[in-house]
């Protein structure tokens, strides 16, 4: 069942999703554990956690159309419905004086961090010319075009070359009278190829735009907080790649533990693989709240028994049936 | 709220819808040569970008800019009607045509005066506009050569955009590169064939004792060949009217700025730098 539903800001299309399950967030840390976190891998481990995320989604078409900010803001969703909101982030300390620091981190807050980064960034995101009655509208580059932002980074070109490069990622609608050409229904070769029909004085605007938007964008750091004040928008390094492993990253032997833990008290094997980490956290804590009840249940009998062995009542019931009293 | 009517366009009507709007961001050139003025579509993003493929080209020639200019003139003409006067265009027509073209992309320019001394200076291109206005295309002349035997005689005139194209595809097709250039010899073979090659564009005609040699139908591996059998002495001449009309035209692309009291002028370069600054 896709119980849930986001709405997105600038696709304006709403997807209806269903929480990881215990499954996918064993895949999850599975890719985390097997990609190392060098640029290299950042496609391959942004295509499999991708596969993973996509499961969950019922509109997949839709999914797939999303924009690279609103992929970013869809997976925070998930994992604030389905892990949790908080992480907490134990970080070394370079001073030996001091402790390691505890950051808690609070996804919503980040998620609303991203969503006015990107609104703000994008606050005159058209180029209007009245006189040809003609409107571009600029948007954030589609999740299908990670794989370009990703063979640019390993191009060896020159950022600025990239950059005029990739931005017809950047434009996500042209109206001109009653005519739209809808970008997102181009492939990126399409995309050029218009881009590069546009008068140079209009694409002269287009750039201009594009690029007081990318650097607005870049401006802050997604986290809101200073130890992190290098995680920053920047779609040419793919940062949301790490972001995102780093949001879900989990300790797989914890993981494995619970579903042990579950499978000895008798909860079937696929179930505990289909219900979400959240559900999953409700049974462990079921089970060690009916332990910590055992516990203290064992420990009152025992008390009793003690209790009982020290009773003059004991012996005297003893004494009575012709028997020995117990020492 | 009255419903908007919208249309969603497929790629080929996106970029035939896109073509339509193109023609409404124009500009207006005067012609020198044809002393009238046509409209051009303005340049497009994929032509600036082939501008500045063609600036990055380190050929020893100017091919590249070359044809990528000959294409935005025939490509952005807007009366198609009469599309084939362009071949009739002049190579100066083609400054003025380069000049609007420019104007309409930014406001100003970016001029260097003084290399060394990093004199930079952004500059409107609009005199420069307004001065083709004023310029008359030097009209051809005619040069005779007598002796005992034969009698030559030579018409001069400045050269069309196409003749200047059909020059590039057939003597400068195997583009040399600078790292071609191993030695003196290189360079100067370079320069002697760049010399007749550019005296050859400037002949229309050419007769002797009275008839035409068709100098105008054939091609320019034979013009050239032509070419290199006649007396220097007139080759000389050649040269100094080719020297005194391109001094004619470099007066109209010449600026002028003043950099703490001192003067400094330079004549604007048409070619696919001049897009990029």
């Amino acid at each position: 069942m896709f119980l849930y539903k986001v709405d997105f800001p600038f696709s304006e299309k709403v997807i209806n999703f269903k929480e990881l399950n215990t499954k996918n967030q064993l895949d999850i840390e599975k890719i985390n554990l097997y990609y190392p976190q060098t640029s290299e891998f950042s496609i391959d481990y942004h295509e499999n956690f991708l596969k993973i995320v996509r499961e969950c989604v019922e509109n997949k078409e839709d999914f797939d159309n999303l924009n690279i900010i609103e992929y970013v803001l869809f997976c925070l969703k998930l994992r604030i419905v389905s892990i949790g909101n908080n992480i907490d982030f134990n970080v070394k300390n370079d001073r030996d004086d001091v402790n390691n620091i505890n950051i808690k981190v609070n996804l919503s807050e980040i998620m609303q961090n991203i969503l006015n980064l990107s609104l703000n960034s994008l606050k005159e995101y058209f180029v209007d010319d009245e006189v040809r009655d003609m409107l571009i509208t600029i948007g954030f580059p589609p999740l299908n075009s990670v794989k370009y932002f990703s063979d640019w980074m390993h191009s060896g070109k020159d950022v600025s070359e990239i950059v005029m490069e990739s931005l017809p990622f950047f434009i996500k609608q042209v109206k001109i009278k009653n005519d739209i050409l809808d970008f997102d229904n181009f492939s990126f070769e399409q995309r050029t190829k218009v881009y590069g029909s546009f008068p140079v004085s209009i694409k002269n605007k287009i750039e201009q735009l594009i690029i007081g938007c990318i650097s607005k964008i870049g401006e802050n750091n997604v986290f809101g907080l200073e130890y992190f004040k290098d995680e920053k928008i920047n779609f040419y390094n793919l940062f949301f790649v790490n972001f995102l492993r780093v949001v879900f990253s989990q300790n797989p032997k914890g993981i494995y533990e619970e579903i042990y833990i579950l499978s000895n008290f008798h909860v079937d094997s696929n179930y505990v693989m289909s219900i979400s980490p959240s559900e999953r956290k409700v049974f462990i804590s079921f089970i060690k709240a009916q332990q910590k009840s055992k516990e203290s249940s064992t420990d009152t009998i025992t008390n009793d028994m003690q209790n009982m062995k020290n009773s003059s009542a004991v012996d005297d019931l003893a004494v009575e049936f012709g028997d020995i009293p117990p020492n | 709220m009255e419903e908007e009517n919208v249309n969603i366009l497929n790629f080929d009507d996106a970029l035939k819808a896109l073509n339509t709007v193109s023609e409404a961001f124009n500009v207006n050139v005067w012609i020198p040569s044809k002393q009238k003025e046509y409209s051009f579509k303005e340049l497009e993003a994929k032509q600036q970008k082939n501008m500045l493929s063609s600036a990055m080209n380190s050929s020893v020639y100017n091919t590249s800019f070359v044809k990528n200019m000959y294409n935005v003139i025939n490509s952005n003409f807007l009366d198609k009607e009469n599309q084939n006067i362009i071949n009739d265009f002049t190579i100066f027509d083609k400054f003025a045509i380069a000049v609007s073209l420019k104007d309409k992309i930014s406001d100003e320019t970016s001029i260097t005066f003084d290399e060394k001394n990093n004199i930079v200076k952004k500059l409107s291109l609009k005199p420069i506009i307004e001065k083709f206005k004023t310029f008359n295309t030097p009209k051809s002349e005619f040069l005779e050569v007598d002796n005992e035997n034969f009698k030559i005689k030579l018409e001069i005139s400045v050269p069309t955009i196409l003749e200047e194209l059909e020059y590039e595809e057939q003597i400068n097709k195997k583009e040399k590169k600078v790292d071609d250039i191993k030695n003196t010899d290189d360079i100067q073979k370079i320069i002697s064939e760049a010399f007749i090659g550019e005296t050859t564009k400037y002949i229309k005609m050419i007769y002797v004792n009275g008839n035409d040699l068709g100098f105008n139908n054939i091609d320019f591996t034979k013009k050239i060949r032509l070419v290199e059998k006649l007396p220097s002495g007139i080759l000389q001449k050649i040269l100094q009217i080719v020297s005194k009309w391109k001094q004619e035209v470099d007066s109209i692309l010449t600026v002028e700025t003043e950099v703490d009291g001192k003067n400094y002028t330079k004549v604007i370069s048409i070619d696919g730098v001049f897009f990029l600054s």
